[in-house]
């Protein structure tokens, strides 16, 4: 997670977005019916992380 | 169907609500409801509005004024003789001789007003129509005077009046934009900038709705999430995060809560827009009124644009435009510089009937009485040929007509001189057109700005006069 915050918007990650992810992801991850064990493998769950972050205005926009 | 009462954001999210019971996107914004009016929420008009929508028909390329309303037997008189008034550059400078219109101009109606034989069936509505016969625009080459038209300005950058009047009014519909484009193919020259918001917030921006043949209008509006609820669970992530940055950053709020509320817009869409696009609860009787089943395809593909331009109408979009079909011409189909017999005729045929179609089914569901209809050109084509059969631009005469929204039917404005070159009397500037559009939605043109860069911006400029003469 830290190198996807590196790579999308040049800071650390927050401890506030770390935990809001978080439960993006177990959300995420109950809703697609994912076994826990795959959590950290499954490429449809950070595809959907993927997929959201590139979404955030931070990305899109320049300050 | 249209609600008068003020709303507040609050409502319009309730009414989304309840609209869609339980696919409640509402669920993860309303708790961020800020205390400010966010842009796309209603906004009372400046005084008592005559109209609530406009739909403009627009003929991308510039129609011949003196071959479709504004008649002129002195150039059948002298066809094939050499022009007898000074002539302004043109385009292409290959001025040939006057050149007398190739149709015949009958007397319509009760108002007898004269209309060409390109279109027999909107001539069945002189009586609600306002034909404006001295139109004038400062630039003869196509973008800048699609601007022009479009923006108040000659040059890219500007908000369209589409985004204007969504900025000055707000939405009425919750599951629509309040500017669509019904695109058939063709954008004008100067492109998707004649449709922008420009310095307007981004929620006022025109959303292109694609009108082929038997494709769906917006090929893209099914997501791709495959389970239920998985799209409105990142759209929950990305929007609390986006709210925090907003909140962060010192300048650009309004940049960002205007991309927060497209998403929000987009995702109400994929709900509303197969609905308003599916035909199948018209009666066979209108989509053969309208043309939908024309052997004709270019004309078959105008008929859906002029039902789906009335069904968003009926569903509160308040500006919708159509552009011309695909496929007619490489650029600007009216732009008739070899042929124009051949080549306005084929235009013509396209929208006539479609046109006629969607006056007849606005006046008779009542939606006529505040609904503008805008049918113009961003300007008009030479009384002497291009070559010899062909017709350059002409920004310094054109005709175009308004119909409904509290605009007088049965009327001619204004005047060409005998040759159908200038015009003449009570000239009408685009800024005239705008202020007077403005001013039947109740809206003072003087009055709706926006500052940027330092100084307030008006669709209008610092020009523009209401034209009362043609007002109801």
């Amino acid at each position: 997670m830290q190198s996807l915050w590196l790579i999308l918007f040049s800071r650390p990650v927050t401890e506030t977005e770390r935990d809001r992810t978080f439960a993006f992801l177990k959300s995420q991850a109950i809703l697609l019916g994912i076994a826990r064990d795959h959590w950290q493998t499954d490429q449809n769950l950070w595809h959907d992380l993927a997929h959201a972050l590139i979404n955030m205005k931070e990305f899109l926009y320049l300050r | 169907m249209v609600n008068q009462r003020r709303l507040t954001r609050r409502d319009v999210l309730h009414r989304s609500a309840m609209g869609f019971g339980a696919l409640a996107l509402r669920g993860f914004l309303a708790d961020h409801a800020q205390a400010d009016v966010p842009s796309s929420s209603l906004r009372p008009p400046h005084f008592a509005p005559k109209a609530k929508r406009i739909v403009m028909l627009f003929m991308d390329g510039g129609v011949s004024q003196v071959d479709s309303f504004d008649p002129k037997p002195r150039l059948t008189a002298e066809h094939g003789q050499p022009f007898k008034m000074k002539i302004e550059t043109t385009q292409f400078e290959n001025n040939g001789s006057t050149f007398g219109s190739p149709f015949t101009f009958k007397n319509y109606g009760d108002s007898g007003m004269p209309v060409s034989s390109l279109f027999p069936h909107i001539a069945q509505h002189v009586d609600d129509l306002c034909v404006i016969r001295s139109m004038q625009t400062p630039f003869g080459e196509h973008a800048q005077s699609c601007y022009m038209l479009h923006t108040g300005h000659p040059l890219t950058g500007h908000p369209s009046m589409g985004s204007w009047i969504s900025y000055g009014l707000g939405s009425e519909s919750a599951n629509l934009p309040s500017y669509v484009v019904v695109n058939g193919g063709q954008l004008p020259l100067g492109g998707i900038a004649n449709y922008s918001s420009g310095f307007l917030p981004a929620i006022h921006e025109a959303s292109l709705f694609h009108v082929g043949l038997n494709t769906p209008v917006v090929d893209n509006i099914q997501p791709d999430e495959p389970k239920p609820g998985q799209q409105l669970n990142k759209l929950r992530f990305i929007a609390e995060t986006d709210r925090n940055f907003a909140g962060q950053i010192g300048s650009g709020e309004e940049q960002i809560e205007s991309a927060i509320r497209n998403y929000e817009l987009a995702f109400a869409m994929q709900r509303s827009v197969p609905e308003v696009a599916d035909f199948k609860d018209e009666t066979p009787a209108t989509l053969e009124a309208y043309g939908c089943n024309s052997a004709n395809t270019f004309e078959a593909r105008y008929a859906r644009q002029c039902l789906l331009a009335r069904r968003l109408l009926e569903r509160g979009v308040r500006f919708v435009e159509l552009t011309c079909v695909g496929g007619i011409r490489f650029v600007s189909p009216w732009d008739s510089h070899d042929n124009i017999k051949g080549d306005h005729l084929k235009n013509a045929e396209i929208v006539d009937r479609p046109i006629s179609a969607l006056l007849a089914d606005l006046k008779h569901r009542g939606l006529l009485d505040d609904t503008i209809v805008v049918w113009t050109g961003e300007f008009g084509r030479t009384p002497f040929a291009q070559g010899s059969t062909g017709r350059d631009h002409n920004p310094q005469g054109f005709s175009l007509w308004l119909a409904g929204g509290g605009i007088r039917g049965g009327m001619i404005h204004g005047a060409t001189d005998e040759y159908g070159y200038h015009a003449i009397e009570n000239i009408v500037t685009p800024y005239d057109l705008q202020a007077t559009l403005l001013h039947q939605l109740g809206i003072d043109h003087e009055r709706l700005t926006f500052r940027f860069g330092g100084r307030d911006f008006r669709l209008t400029d610092v020009h523009g006069n209401v034209v009362r003469e043609i007002l109801a």
